[in-house]
């Protein structure tokens, strides 16, 4: 019997490995049909499917009821939208995935940055710069001043090499800055207005912060990383990175250079270690998550956290309230050895190639997103009636229910957020302060329920930041960067943690990627 | 130890099997045939890699996954299963034609068939494909830039021993007969392997839902381990022979530390692990109160149940350089160590001098109770007379666990040890979630190493990772072996 068995089992195993043959990839040397550029009537998309991360109000909040309101807002009300939402920590995972095959690809998908530059790069981004130049909105009139700068940094290097527009973002990419807390500022013996809108110098800055970690005996600050994980990744501690570039830029010489190999590395990494050291910056930075982080400043451990501007400020503010402590934070100025705060990259809307009718996805679903009416506040507020509304009512939080607030008919106002009911909600993907359009009326509905905190401090950060550089994806970047960013991190934490001086870690970092870091470079000064 | 014959287990130094009646040997009868099918998988293995190599830094290749007439692969992979199949349906002489073919094949495929050159991708409708020019084998050795790889001699001695197998078989040179008397053979050994099915079908059938559900999920994920052998960066995979195996070897400045790392977390894990809990075990075996025995049992179980990630989160607030971390604190405030500042105190998981310690007595905390399931269970099979006979004896307690217990429970720690083993190689989730850049060299195993290579940003290299994985595999089935040959010398029998 147990023979029997085993000579079946080597027959099911051999006949596997025929299937497999089968199965083995077609490498057939057909050439591909050429893409069909002639023009075509736009027509309305049937259905399609769109791969997004939490930044969209997810369904524990109420998505559904999002999705719900959008459709009948979209075309004739009939475009299925079948939306694909990955885990938001594994939101990249998930995306790498899809685009390992192609019927997985989603037809739609919200990218990052690098992440933008390299499906572009590799050839998976639908061409959209036309589809924009003849696009209501482009034309609208209602886009921001600024909003040519963001479209711009857009553009990148497709599989030909041509820098064109693969992404549309309907918002600025917004950044951090830095956020002090009052009582720890009095506790060390300054006054708010010691910092208030003034420019520190980054000895006074680090001086406040001892005095601070003196007064409390505790570390100040407690950063989501030593280093962040996208574009412009020194945003956490701008401060202390000042000038100094994380990746490859441009050069003065309009070569691009190694930024994590210059001097103004060694000399950052020097001022993290110091920090470190000192107990100052918290070394367990290095195994924080954004929510540790921010944790570490709700409970009061930190003082100084530099963190999202905008409705993040008001959300800190309210945090900070909710635990008994006092919310009141100063954002300051950009040091004078940083010039200005940084504004990351917006994620990107992509069309991949995959889309049966880009034309259609681009008309009737990105290019609504700022279509100054409905659709635009679906996408910064929510579903009507399940985010916001404007019936006449009273509007109570959980825990607070005699604290109502009363509406008229009209009126617009945020509803309670459904995942937290103890607070109302805020936004949807689109930030109200960052949006790239304004509404056709001049007024943006929700603009009351914005608080003054957020609009202030978005206003703020966008008088005091300039955009990010985005750096070109080349084939041989595309194949090192993993191993060049990996050996970046290792360096930093092992400086920050007083393992090395920074000297001796930028010539390890050389002498254990340079190689690949040489590749990269000859590949983007070619 | 088994029979031969009908698998019955056998009793220790037994000459005969009691059921059936076969002699039992140390060496059992040699089937040769073996022989012919290993070389018929080392003729498929062959098939895989390049027929043709540049000289240079190897990044060109060129072999069946790369032929312009791509069924000649396929033809080829029949030809050798059908070689394995006669050899299984004792059919040896026709299995001698079906290589043959497998040869033929192979010469056609490697002289007369283009091959496919890669020359970039192209962007269509729809995505992106790659373009190839046809190359034939005379155009690409005559220029001196590339010779014939391994491939090539890998398949022309799968093939030869395959053929030279089937004669040794036929010709019986060295083969052992089975003496068995021919009214025990009433198993497999004189019936036709269809007879056999028919006469057990409804155990077939029973059998097969669990062998589609195996076919489906443990063997068709194992189709892409072919990818191994290509450039797959974002679809549109592309031959390159053994390109990546060369680069892990040679070039990739992770992938040795990594390697080193899973091997030493891993046996140091099992030790640990394997003797805290032979060592709690015995502890519990001595405790006479039964209550108290269960609840120490159930308490110790339980961390097992808790998800690596909650365990991650517990610890790395409990191993804290700061207030809120309770060693520190306890070292600070009672010892007076770090200037009495629990902020000055030790980065358990933040620091490579730490990391490693803190790791083993994580696991240890949460496996440790798991692992003295099986170890209590072979306590309390042994006979309270051996005990009350050594007690007579004037033996105490130490010395009844040291020679009645712990020689009761040895076959079971051997067992435990070589069974766990086999796993080493499979270290990911502990590691995944403790680890962190300032620990990155100490702390990276294979399997975390494979996840960052495709998800660390960048472009996934799903070929270089396939490759790490097929070679992680590898050693993993080499452990297997040596494994279950020690098993085979231990215990009298293997465990596969």
């Amino acid at each position: 019997m147990k023979k029997t068995v085993k000579k079946l089992a080597a027959v099911g195993l051999t006949l596997t490995s025929v299937m497999s043959l089968v199965a083995c990839g077609n490498q057939g040397g057909a050439e591909g049909t050429d893409a069909s550029t002639a023009a075509k009537e736009v027509t309305q998309p049937k259905s399609f499917t769109v791969m997004v991360d939490n930044t969209v109000v997810t369904e524990t909040n109420g998505g559904k009821e999002f999705y719900a309101y959008l459709k009948t807002l979209l075309g004739d009300g009939t475009i299925d939208i079948k939306w694909i939402r990955p885990d938001h920590s594994g939101y990249y995972d998930a995306v790498g995935n899809a685009f390992n095959a192609t019927d997985q690809m989603p037809d739609v998908v919200l990218l990052s940055a690098d992440y933008y530059a390299l499906y572009a790069s590799s050839g998976y981004l639908w061409d959209m710069t036309d589809a924009w130049n003849a696009s209501e909105t482009k034309n609208s009139g209602r886009l921001i001043k600024t909003a040519d700068n963001i479209f711009n940094s857009l553009k990148v290097g497709g599989l030909d090499g041509q820098k064109r527009m693969y992404g549309f973002s309907p918002y600025r990419g917004n950044g951090c800055c830095t956020y002090v807390k009052k009582t720890w500022l009095e506790a060390a013996g300054m006054k708010v207005s010691d910092i208030e809108g003034k420019t520190l110098t980054f000895d006074q800055y680090y001086d406040m912060l001892k005095k601070m970690q003196v007064a409390k005996n505790s570390v100040v600050i407690s950063a989501a990383g030593y280093i962040g994980g996208e574009a412009p990744y020194t945003n956490y501690l701008p401060e202390f990175y000042q000038k100094a570039q994380y990746s490859f830029y441009k050069g003065a010489d309009g070569k691009y250079v190694d930024g994590f190999a210059q001097k103004e590395m060694q000399d950052a990494l020097t001022r993290i270690q110091t920090a470190v050291k000192d107990g100052v910056l918290d070394k367990e930075s290095v195994n924080n998550s954004t929510a540790n982080a921010r944790d570490k400043f709700y409970a009061d451990n930190t003082g100084v956290f530099t963190y999202w501007a905008g409705t993040w400020a008001d959300t800190l503010k309210m945090n900070l309230e909710n635990k008994g402590l006092d919310g009141t934070l100063i954002a300051i100025n950009p040091i004078k050895e940083l010039g200005t705060y940084v504004e990351r990259i917006a994620p990107a809307w992509c069309i991949t190639t995959h889309a049966e009718n880009p034309e259609g996805i681009f008309k009737y679903f990105i290019d609504t997103m700022l279509d100054g009416g409905d659709v635009q506040t679906a996408w910064e507020y929510g579903a009507k009636g399940t985010h916001w509304d404007t019936k006449a009512e009273t509007v109570t939080v959980k825990g607070k229910e005699d604290k109502g607030t009363t509406y008229t008919e009209g009126q617009f106002h945020m509803l309670p957020s459904p995942e937290k009911p103890t607070g109302l909600m805020k936004k949807n993907h689109i930030d109200p302060i960052l949006a790239l359009a304004t509404f056709k009326n001049g007024t943006d509905p929700g603009a009351a329920a914005m608080t003054d905190l957020a609009k202030k401090n978005g206003e703020f950060f966008a008088n005091n930041s300039t955009v990010a550089t985005p750096v070109p994806y080349t084939e041989a970047m595309a194949d090192n960067i993993s191993d060049i960013n990996k050996q970046r991190n290792i360096i930093v934490a092992a400086v920050a943690n007083g393992e090395m001086s920074a000297a001796d870690g930028i010539k390890e970092y050389q002498s254990k990627v340079g190689n690949k870091v040489n590749e990269v470079l000859k590949s983007l000064n070619k | 130890m088994q029979c031969k014959s009908c698998n019955t287990e056998l009793p220790k130094h037994a000459k005969v099997c009691p059921k059936c009646g076969t002699k039992v040997s140390d060496k059992g009868p040699q089937n040769l045939k073996v022989i012919a099918i290993a070389g018929a998988v080392i003729a498929f293995i062959g098939g895989l890699l390049p027929f043709v190599q540049n000289t240079g830094d190897i990044e060109i290749a060129y072999s069946f996954m790369n032929i312009q007439m791509s069924f000649f692969w396929y033809l080829y992979m029949i030809a050798l299963v059908a070689t394995i199949l006669l050899c299984v349906a004792k059919r040896e002489k026709l299995s001698i034609i079906t290589t043959a073919i497998a040869g033929v094949i192979f010469a056609v495929s490697m002289f007369v068939s283009p091959f496919l050159e890669y020359a970039g991708r192209q962007q269509v409708k729809g995505g992106v494909i790659n373009k190839y020019n046809n190359v034939m084998l005379g155009n690409l050795l005559s220029n001196g830039e590339y010779t014939l790889g391994l491939g090539f001699f890998v398949v022309i001695i799968g093939l030869v021993v395959a053929v030279i197998g089937v004669f040794f078989d036929i010709l019986k040179y060295f083969k052992k007969e089975i003496n068995v008397d021919a009214k025990y053979m009433t198993n497999s050994i004189n019936k036709s392997v269809w007879s056999m099915i028919y006469y057990y079908r409804w155990f077939y059938v029973m059998f097969l839902p669990a062998f589609i559900f195996v076919l489906i999920f443990n063997y068709w994920p194992m189709l892409g381990l072919r990818y191994a052998f290509t450039s797959y960066k974002i679809t549109n995979p592309y031959y390159i022979g053994i390109t990546h195996f060369y680069e892990m070897a040679t070039a990739d400045i992770y992938f040795w530390t990594a390697f080193k790392n899973t091997l030493y977390l891993s046996i140091i894990k099992l030790i640990l692990n394997t003797g805290a809990a032979v060592i709690i075990s015995l502890l519990l075996h001595e405790i006479s109160n039964i209550i108290f025995k269960k609840t120490v049992q159930t308490i110790i179980y339980l961390p097992h149940f808790m998800s690596w990630v909650v365990t991650a989160s517990l610890f790395r607030l409990i191993l804290a350089p700061s207030t809120s971390g309770m060693v520190n604190t306890f070292l600070a405030e009672v010892f007076g160590m770090f200037g009495g500042n629990p902020s000055n105190g030790i980065f358990f998981l933040g620091d490579p001098r730490y990391w490693v310690g803190s790791y083993f007595v994580i696991n240890v905390w949460k496996d440790t109770g798991w692992g003295t399931i099986l170890f209590l269970a072979t306590l309390s099979g042994i006979s309270p007379e051996l005990y009350e006979a050594a007690e007579i004896d004037g033996a105490n307690r130490f010395n009844k666990m040291r020679f009645i217990t712990l020689p009761a429970l040895t076959n079971t720690i051997i067992t435990v040890f070589i069974l766990n083993l086999a796993k080493v190689m499979n270290l990911f989730e502990s590691v995944f979630v403790l680890m962190n850049d300032a620990v990155y060299d100490v702390s990276n195993v294979l399997q975390t190493f494979v996840y960052y290579k495709t998800f660390g940003g960048g472009r996934p290299d799903y070929g270089y990772t396939t490759a790490v994985g097929l070679f992680r595999s590898v050693v993993s089935g080499l452990l297997v072996i040596i494994c279950n040959y020690a098993s085979k010398k231990v215990r009298g029998r293997g465990i596969v």
